[in-house]
């Protein structure tokens, strides 16, 4: 017991010490240190660039979405007041970039069911594991079944829809963080998670 | 808990977003029920499927992008550079040297374009602000509304000062219309009127039109504002009163641009310099401790001038 006590202590004592850090870091971006800018982009920038590569489906546009991101954070930095959390307020500009796009697009046309990668077009259902797949075929068949009805119900989620089941189901964002970065409530974060989540079970209910 | 409730929960169950209450509830209905148990394991399933279509980033591209961003900030922060200093390092921006005079005449230009152009923008914000509605501007016309407040009977007391405009034009020699860019120049709410007004001002001479450019120079809380009537009491230069207000903002104006320019207007009339013995003591104070290269020297060629201080000095 003492030592779930003492561990627990050593983690918030572990938080805490990040969060100083992160503080000293932001700090010192601030005065120009483009050292302690580059250890704060490195902190988040995996996730800010997995978050826009899997919503966009697209290395170009991730692409983009990171450098705007990043350079409106370098800009906007000596602004930074420590009102909210750094993260909550770098995902608030990369949301509302990801947002901007997936808006764009929509009005542009439906989604491609290919990808682009640096090697040319590559059909989405390439990226799925499919680790069973070889030894049964039947079960291939129907895991790519799943995966596409997947993508299709991630396509025809509202932007908003999707980018909340994007942040909690694949960054695992707690739906208070999420609201923040949206600037919405809790509770309207909550509501749009659970008409996603209501539209994938709807769509899926036949295969599993 | 009913079934349906249970099922419409499972997800945020999953996600571990429900508050501890809820959670409990769940737990407690999944325990007794096997048709939820079985929602829930299809839950379970969806989520599986959903995150093994989840692709992580190609490592290359990581890489790209975090050289691509290098070198982007590597070209914003040498252009953003003088901006910066601009604004968070006022003082090494007014630090001037003395081979830097075109750097000065453009910061005093800059200064005095900063103060029209904010006077020009605070003196629309209201517009802007009531942009968003319908018809409020044309309403309210030129008025203001001074105070709103419930009077108890539902109806509501609403206090207007209307403002009718009109015009007025003629020369300073007009007693008029000089008394009115003698107000202008007192505008509290426009750093751009004053400034305009100033400028005015400046063709003009007469001891009321000094009292009011020695009041900006002394009392503006704009820089630009006082920067250009300190330009204007040139004209006035050899008078003792406009002498002893310029050595004044010698030692007190916290804007080194003013600074040098109060020590330039002291300067011009180089040809019939009289320092008064104050005046020549501020300057004598600033040749020794002023930081800016620039200011001391120019204290230096007026006490040189005036060889009487300088012999003291």
């Amino acid at each position: 017991m003492e030592t779930q006590a003492q561990a627990v202590g050593l983690l918030a004592v572990g938080a805490a010490n990040a969060r100083t850090d992160e503080r000293s870091l932001i700090r010192a971006a601030q005065r120009g240190d483009s050292e302690a800018f580059e250890q704060l982009v490195r902190s988040y920038d995996t996730n800010v660039l997995r978050m826009a590569y899997n919503l966009l489906h697209s290395e170009e546009d991730a692409r983009d979405i990171y450098q705007e991101a990043f350079l409106r954070v370098f800009k906007k930095l000596p602004e930074f007041r420590f009102d909210s959390a750094f993260s909550t307020w770098l995902y608030r500009i990369v949301a509302n970039l990801c947002l901007d796009q997936i808006r764009k697009r929509k009005v542009r046309k439906e989604e491609n069911p290919s990808v682009e990668t640096s090697s040319g077009e590559v059909d989405r259902l390439q990226f799925v594991p499919e680790s069973r797949a070889d030894v049964d075929p039947q079960r291939q068949l129907l895991s790519n079944e799943v995966n596409t009805r997947i993508h299709e119900v991630l396509n025809s989620l509202s932007p908003r829809e999707r980018l909340v089941f994007e942040m909690r189901h694949y960054q695992g964002m707690r739906l208070r963080a999420i609201g923040e970065a949206l600037g919405v409530t809790e509770e309207a974060a909550k509501n749009c998670l659970f008409r996603a989540t209501q539209k994938m079970r709807a769509a899926l209910g036949d295969f599993i | 808990m009913s079934c349906h409730d249970a099922q419409t929960k499972l997800s945020f169950y999953l996600y571990g977003e429900l508050d501890f209450a809820e959670e409990e509830a769940v737990e407690q209905h999944l325990a007794e029920c096997a048709f939820c148990q079985q929602a829930l394991a299809r839950e379970k399933t969806w989520h599986t499927a959903a995150s093994a279509g989840y692709r992580d980033v190609p490592l290359d591209l990581l890489a790209e992008c975090r050289e691509d961003l290098r070198h982007t900030l590597r070209a914003e922060a040498a252009a953003e550079s003088p901006r910066r200093r601009f604004s968070f390092d006022w003082g090494s921006l007014f630090r001037i040297t003395p081979n830097r005079w075109s750097y000065q005449l453009a910061l005093g230009s800059f200064l005095v374009f900063l103060g029209f152009a904010g006077g020009r923008l605070v003196n629309r914000m209201p517009d802007l602000n009531f942009g968003s509605g319908p018809n409020t501007a044309s309403l309210l016309g030129g008025a203001h509304i001074r105070d709103i407040q419930p009077s108890g009977d539902g109806q509501v007391r609403i206090l207007v000062d209307h403002v009718d405009q009109r015009e007025v034009v003629g020369t300073l020699r007009d007693e008029n219309v000089k008394r009115w860019v003698l107000a202008a120049v007192q505008d509290p709410n426009d750093p751009g009127i004053r400034v305009d007004s100033v400028e005015i001002l400046a063709n003009d001479g007469g001891n009321d039109v000094r009292d009011a450019l020695l009041d900006r120079v002394e009392h503006d809380p704009n820089a630009a504002v006082r920067l250009k009537a300190l330009e204007a009491l040139q004209h006035f230069s050899d008078d003792p009163v406009t002498r002893n207000a310029i050595v004044s903002v010698l030692q007190r104006d916290s804007e080194p641009a003013l600074r040098a320019a109060a020590v330039d207007v002291l300067a011009s009339a180089n040809g019939k310099l009289v320092l008064t013995p104050e005046a020549a003591a501020t300057l004598r104070q600033l040749a020794r401790s002023e930081r800016d290269d620039y200011l001391r020297l120019r204290c230096l060629q007026i006490l040189q001038a005036d060889h009487d201080a300088f012999g003291i000095y």
